[in-house]
């Protein structure tokens, strides 16, 4: 198993559990520290902590979602500079998620490769 | 001459037949001329075919009671007036002469006497009696004394003879018609003679020469002359006067006649020509083959009563009148003083009625109202003179009579045609207006509008109290109420407390009336139009539903007009109209205007049903449309999800093979299964749902006896490996029921699986199963066609409980349709291809049962319900179970 590269830990924010176990089953054995969420709550529950994190963030989830945590973020420029927040969204949804302040976008479905390299120069 | 009272009869211009001025002339000429004391003349009277002596004069000077009275005097300068004037004609030589002759003798002046026992006036002699009667016979100029007089003729009046006044001598001369003149040889016979002239010489005279004869024959030629020139002088103005009334009288008559009018013109023409004491007019309508009495005048009193109500009588009131006027079509004179007493029996009919009692009238005369073949009526008159009615004046009389009649008809025709004119108009409105309510109707493409329209036009049309429409159900059982106009306010009385339209509407339609089998279908094939009776209406009431026996009973329905609407061949449905006040039926030409617009309206009706269906249909495609888009949209995202798994750990695998345990590898193995399983159950779905199609596509079963437990237990198997919630399930082992056992797993599954998305984790989902039958069940659920047709079938009800979040009021049907989840789903995406829910009440329903959610309160969770029919355990199935 890999070190940690920084001290920055992975949240993946999702409802659907099967994405949820897969992404945390592959980014723990890529070596990084994950932490999950079911929803918009929850993560904002871990983002308010000690913790930084890069969030893959789900745009639609039920109880708040994400894009209700963008703007909740939007509004507390503290809580947001400590985060990256990447956006998880189907092709239906990408235009609302580019117009959403967010660091990247992560197109659903998506493959291991993309997922990985997406999040290398931020984690490096 | 008229005892009228009535109207005002014009003076009569035309005097009597005697010219008796001119005789008046004449006779003093004579009487000096022959050197007689006096004379009288007589004059054939033609209605008592005898001599009526009309004038008597004699010397003043032996008439000594006259002697210096007034009377005289007068009389005496009237007639030196007189013959100054007109005897000094100098076209009339002859006479010129002798009234020279006669000048001498004028110191002695003649006067006319009124009263005289010689010769009085009106004194008749019938042919050849008396002197007068005998010189007629004779027919030529007779001297004779007194003695051979008496001796000859024993005159009746002998004894009256005054003893200063008895003549010694008569000269007798017949005045003898012109050779040229006369009309009819009947009258020729005695009017050759037109009178006699009786000269006379009192005391002792001379005596009459016998040479006096001839000259006496020329002078009374000459008086004939003038009498024949004085009668034709007076025919020509009476023919002359005649036609000026004739002429007046026609036109009298307008192009619109006003009886008032025309009866007193003819009234005062009739009384004007000749002497009438009573009439009456009567007409014959060959339309409505009535006699009327339209005026009556009774011895001069006018019935006032006729002008504003006529007498109407039928053809078999008026036999009489009917074979005069109708069969014999002549004008019936009838001298009633003639007949004995009563004989006039046939005729009595005629002479009694509207104009009172004529039978004692000494005339009467009918004339009837000729056009052309046809009498259209006739005109009656009676006098108390029984000469009233001549020849001459008839034939006037007759020519009136054509003249009014024909007045009559063109006033008749001119107002039928104007009457016509005028019903072109009225049906022309009624058209325009039958038009523009079709078109009204044709460009309604909303069915109810349309039939509200409908319905509220025709009752207009034919002024209907009730109308309604019934439409013919696709199974042709019943005929449902769409559409009621209800001018009376039965219909709403009888359901009291309704007010509201839509209430209204609704009550409409549980106006349902039999037609399959019932009295109206066999009316409905044989007829195009029927009315119903009250006994077919209670017939029909029996057989009917609640609603229909209520429209029967309660709207007071005696005769209704039923119309069956088609359209081409096919009965569309039956329009009724009753009138509950006036009960009565319609008129051809309403019929007629119903039929049409009936007509029309099918079509428009059914334009309007198809507009409709099209509407439905592409309303149903639009929303199908949305839905499949929504449909790709979550399918997309709930195949993505598998489809993520699968790729990300078969990734995974491949990446770290080299670092990965076995017991990793059997994880993520399970896991990329368990995404194909779901993959595969989406497209399995999704294919499903495609299959199902159209509404009405017949799905392909298999049923057979299915133990209810078993089939529950086999989904919550498959379903428990991924869900976190527990579910419980409490359903007896008998129970078993009778269906399609795949389909009632994926129908099992497929609510667990709902329930379970739509639960929080460890939420706890109860499925319970019991026995029971289907008039146990909420009495909105039950499926009514099963429950009538089978007694009380036993089933199998299942109840699905959870803890979820509940689904929204105005969701709880929607969630049924395809491809629908409750909406937020969209925004918070749960796995469910949205097929499941419209998936699983088809297959409940086409195994004979119903779906449906029982309860969803917000935050506490939703209860799914079904049922499907229940049957006994089999005995080698039970077996075979328990052996597995």
């Amino acid at each position: 198993m890999k070190q940690n590269k920084t001290t920055r830990k992975i949240l993946v924010a999702d409802d659907d559990p099967v994405i949820r176990d897969m992404m945390a089953d592959i980014l723990d054995f890529e070596g990084y520290a994950i932490s999950v969420a079911r929803n918009g709550y929850e993560a904002l529950q871990l983002l308010r902590g000690e913790e930084d994190f890069l969030i893959f963030l789900d745009i639609m989830m039920p109880g708040m979602s994400g894009k209700e945590v963008c703007a909740v973020l939007a509004a507390e420029p503290e809580l947001r500079k400590r985060h990256i927040i990447v956006l998880m969204s189907a092709m239906d949804n990408l235009a609302e998620a580019s117009s959403l302040k967010v660091d990247a976008i992560l197109q659903k479905p998506f493959l291991v490769e993309d997922l990985l390299s997406l999040l290398e120069p931020y984690m490096r | 001459m008229s005892t009228a009272t009535w109207g005002e009869p014009e003076p009569h211009s035309i005097d009597g037949k005697h010219p008796l001025p001119l005789l008046k002339r004449l006779l003093p000429e004579m009487i000096r001329q022959f050197g007689a004391s006096g004379g009288c003349i007589a004059l054939y009277d033609e209605n008592a075919s005898k001599m009526v002596i009309c004038l008597h004069m004699r010397l003043r000077s032996i008439t000594p009671a006259l002697t210096g009275s007034k009377k005289a005097v007068e009389e005496l300068n009237s007639y030196r007036e007189r013959i100054t004037i007109d005897l000094a004609d100098p076209s009339s030589s002859a006479l010129g002469k002798m009234r020279r002759l006669s000048q001498p003798l004028e110191t002695d002046p003649i006067i006319s006497l009124e009263k005289s026992a010689l010769f009085p006036i009106g004194a008749a002699f019938p042919f050849g009696q008396d002197l007068i009667g005998y010189t007629w016979r004779k027919n030529e100029p007779l001297i004779l004394r007194h003695d051979d007089y008496i001796e000859s003729f024993q005159p009746v009046e002998q004894a009256a003879f005054p003893p200063d006044m008895v003549p010694s001598w008569y000269l007798s001369v017949p005045i003898l018609g012109p050779e040229f003149s006369y009309e009819t040889y009947e009258r020729k016979l005695h009017a050759k003679v037109f009178g006699i002239v009786v000269l006379y010489q009192l005391g002792t005279g001379v005596g009459f020469q016998q040479k006096q004869r001839i000259e006496a024959l020329q002078f009374t030629e000459r008086i004939a002359l003038y009498i024949e020139n004085d009668r034709l002088r007076h025919l020509h103005l009476r023919t002359s006067d005649y036609m000026k009334r004739l002429q007046h009288i026609s036109a009298a008559f307008p192009t619109a006649v006003k009886l008032s009018n025309l009866v007193q013109d003819v009234y005062q023409f009739v009384t004007n020509v000749v002497d009438v004491s009573s009439m009456l007019l009567t007409l014959y309508d060959r339309d409505t083959e009535k006699i009327y009495d339209v005026f009556a005048i009774d011895h001069g009193k006018r019935n006032d009563l006729l002008l504003e109500q006529p007498v109407v009588a039928l053809r078999e009131d008026r036999r009489v009148w009917w074979q005069v006027t109708q069969e014999e079509k002549r004008t019936l004179l009838l001298r009633l003083g003639e007949q004995e007493h009563g004989n006039y029996g046939r005729y009595e009919e005629l002479l009694k009625g509207t104009w009172g009692d004529q039978g004692k009238a000494e005339a009467f005369l009918l004339l009837p109202m000729k056009m052309f073949t046809r009498v259209v009526g006739s005109l009656c008159l009676t006098s108390a003179r029984s000469d009233a009615y001549t020849p001459e004046e008839t034939v006037v009389l007759e020519t009136m009579v054509q003249i009014i009649t024909v007045s009559i008809e063109n006033a008749k025709l001119y107002d039928r045609s104007r009457q016509g004119l005028l019903k072109a108009k009225q049906r022309q409105e009624s058209l325009a207006a039958m038009y523009s309510a079709l078109q009204a109707i044709s460009t309604v493409l909303n069915v109810g509008e349309l039939l509200r329209k409908f319905v509220e036009t025709v009752a207009n049309l034919v002024q209907a109290e009730m109308c309604t429409f019934f439409q013919l159900q696709p199974k042709e059982a019943e005929l449902v109420a769409q559409a009621i106009y209800d001018t009376t306010g039965k219909w709403k009385a009888a359901h009291t407390g309704e007010s509201k339209d839509k209430k209204h509407d609704d009550l409409i339609e549980m106006i349902r009336l039999p037609f399959k089998g019932s009295i109206l279908e066999r009316l409905v094939e044989a007829e195009t139009f029927f009315y119903l009776d009250a006994h077919m209406v209670e017939e029909l009431a029996q057989v009917s539903g609640e609603g229909g026996a209520i429209f029967l009973r309660e709207t007071h329905i005696e005769k209704m007009l039923m119309i069956p609407v088609r359209y081409q061949m096919e009965l569309v449905g039956i329009l009724a109209l009753h009138t509950p006040h006036l009960n009565r039926t319609f008129r051809p030409e309403e019929l007629g205007a119903l039929l049409a617009i009936s007509g029309q309206a099918a079509s428009a009706i059914r334009n309007a049903q198809l507009f409709e269906e099209i509407q439905e249909a592409y309303a149903e495609l639009q929303h199908m449309d949305k839905l499949k888009d929504e449909f790709i949209v979550t399918a997309s995202h709930e195949l993505r999800t598998p489809l993520s798994a699968i790729s990300g750990y078969s990734s995974l695998l491949k990446r770290q093979s080299g670092r990965i345990s076995p017991q990793q590898i059997l994880r993520y193995a399970t896991k990329i299964s368990s995404a194909t399983q779901q993959l595969s159950d989406l497209v399995a779905n999704m294919t499903e749902a495609a299959k199902m199609g159209a509404v009405d596509k017949k799905l392909e079963l298999q049923t057979g006896p299915v133990q209810l437990l078993a089939a529950t237990e086999a989904a919550t198997n498959m379903l428990s490996i991924n869900i976190e919630q527990q579910i419980t399930v409490q359903i007896a082992a008998d129970i078993w029921v009778n269906c399609d056992a795949l389909h009632l797993r994926q129908v099992m599954s497929n609510l667990l699986d709902n329930a379970a998305k739509y639960s929080p984790p460890h939420g706890r989902i109860i499925v319970t199963g019991s026995a029971t039958t289907l008039s146990q069940l909420p009495e909105d659920r039950v499926d009514y066609a099963k429950l009538a047709s089978d007694d009380d079938p036993p089933v199998a009800l299942v109840r699905v409980c959870d803890e979820g979040e509940g689904i929204a009021a105005e969701d709880q049907q929607k969630i049924f349709e395809k491809f629908v989840r409750a909406p937020h789903s969209l925004m918070t995406p749960i796995r469910g291809s949205g097929l499941g829910l419209y998936i699983c009440r088809r297959y409940i329903e086409a195994m004979g049962g119903r779906l449906w959610l029982e309860q969803s309160i917000p935050g506490e969770g939703s209860v799914f319900s079904f049922y499907l029919p229940r049957i006994d355990a089999p005995l080698e199935m039970s077996k075979d179970n328990e052996a597995e």
